[in-house]
């Protein structure tokens, strides 16, 4: 090796090194540690904390946006195109409303879906400012990710769809949205788009990141889930079955639970259910035999009435169906 | 062979300085959010599920990423070595072309920015950091060529 070809490879070692510490920098920072954590089993609190809420994102490293430089602008079929920074959108009359959301991709007994309690102002009232054209239809968002979803003018418009900024009392984790975030109401969590920076109003059916690989996200299925016991448990004597069901922004009005496979059911009762927006927390006491395999099974009814599909279905492209079933171990 | 390794060292480590002080996108951040809306969902949960999971995915198009740039580099390298003459204009040449289709290709996505810069900025941002990767690459490439 020669002279020269000694100080090519210092240079290349040096870029090789500075770059394996960048990209420590970036892997330190990516969603490898935390996308797709889920929250199941024993100990599911009523309103999930900020660290434990469910994530679910496109990005190898999520967006840390800035706050002085963010900008929100309602454009699009508008009569009056706005822009807003944080410290505008913070001066609206902010109001909280507890919400849980669902992963499309959430499997039948998985943990893709979370509770919190967030803090923002009504998108409609946004909207209004900016005053919707008389041919704006659908609402297309996008986000400084480059992600991007639609929904209906209709959904935009209901009160319950938020422009939120605060989770849990505190400012929106980077990880879900920071500093502002959409949250939809009945619709898979993909729709409630995150780090969200363009609200576009339009006349078309033109599709976002997910929707043009083929998801249909803008309506939650009635699903439930059995927290304890855990599959293939052991148990005895007085047991509580418990876990939650959740349907969107349709509420559940009924959670009944089998203990034999679904042969017969029983109507759990239902501890926490603060709105229609949020999951329920669900128990029911069960004398468990001396012996035996059983099958717990549970199912959920919407509050219009509506009960959960037995029918069993994946989570593509319209989101999973089907009821969970846990197997114990019954001992004296 | 060195040159070309260098030249995608280069261009990676121009990419990585992009990312963590601009929040600019990183190629494989473009390429992916230009390409993979067009999986169809049936495609696109079973592929995930081949390499392992959704993370796994990620952390394998992270890494390869690099290999992908440091192979791009000795390819160019080959290439660069063949020409017998009118060398250095034809690589100019080939980097603004290079440079060109990628924005026109990966327009769409050019608007994203991991810091929050606005679309119109962050479209700015992302298509001038592509022009300083690409020639970066093929300046690297040409003065290591000479040097060695």
């Amino acid at each position: 090796m020669n002279r020269r070809e000694l100080v090519l490879g210092a240079v290349g070692g040096a870029l090789a090194l500075g770059s394996s510490g960048l990209a420590e920098v970036l892997r330190r920072r990516s969603t490898f540690d935390y996308d797709g954590i889920e929250v199941l089993g024993r100990g599911v609190e009523r309103v999930t904390p900020n660290d434990r809420f469910y994530v679910v994102t496109k990005n190898l490293i999520d967006p840390r946006v800035d706050r002085d430089r963010w900008r929100l602008e309602l454009c699009g079929l508008v009569e009056e195109q706005r822009t807003l920074d944080i410290r505008a959108l913070e001066e609206l009359r902010a109001g909280e409303q507890e919400t849980t959301l669902e992963c499309i991709s959430n499997a039948v007994g998985r943990g893709l879906l979370s509770n919190a309690v967030w803090t923002g102002v009504p998108l409609r009232d946004l909207l209004a400012r900016a005053r919707p054209e008389r041919g704006a239809r659908r609402v297309f968002l996008h986000a400084a990710d480059g992600y991007t979803h639609s929904t209906s003018l209709e959904k935009a418009m209901e009160p319950t769809t938020m422009l939120v900024y605060r989770m849990n009392g505190e400012p929106l984790p980077d990880r879900h949205g920071f500093p502002a975030r959409l949250i939809v109401p009945g619709a898979y969590g993909e729709v409630s788009v995150k780090w969200i920076d363009r609200i576009e109003l339009v006349d078309d059916d033109r599709e976002g990141y997910y929707e043009k690989q083929g998801w249909q996200a803008q309506r939650v299925h009635t699903m439930s889930r059995i927290d304890v016991p855990a599959k293939d448990g052991r148990v005895r004597g007085s047991v509580e079955i418990s876990g939650v069901a959740f349907a969107g922004d349709r509420g559940i009005s009924k959670v009944e639970v089998s203990t034999d496979g679904g042969r017969r059911w029983r109507e759990a009762a239902i501890d926490y259910h603060p709105s229609k927006l949020t999951w329920a927390h669900w128990s029911l006491q069960w004398d468990a035999p001396r012996s035996g395999t059983h099958d717990l099974v549970v199912r959920a009814t919407d509050g219009d009435g509506e009960p959960q599909t037995a029918e069993e279905d994946n989570s593509v492209p319209d989101g999973a169906t089907g009821l969970h079933r846990v197997a114990v171990r019954a001992e004296a | 062979m060195i040159a070309g390794v260098l030249a995608g060292l280069s261009a990676l480590f121009a990419s990585l300085v992009l990312r963590v002080a601009f929040g600019v996108p990183l190629p494989i951040d473009l390429v992916s959010d230009r390409l993979l809306p067009f999986v169809p969902v049936e495609a696109f949960v079973p592929s995930l599920g081949v390499v392992g999971g959704p993370v796994l995915a990620k952390q394998l198009a992270f890494y390869s990423s690099f290999l992908v740039l440091i192979g791009l580099g000795v390819s160019a390298s080959r290439g660069y070595g063949r020409l017998s003459r009118r060398r250095l204009p034809l690589l100019a040449a080939a980097a603004v072309v290079a440079w060109v289709v990628a924005v026109a290709a990966l327009w769409p996505t050019l608007a994203s920015n991991y810091d929050g810069a606005p679309p119109g900025e962050a479209r700015i941002l992302s298509a001038a950091a592509l022009a300083v990767i690409v020639a970066l690459f093929a300046v690297v490439l040409d003065l290591a060529r000479r040097y060695r």
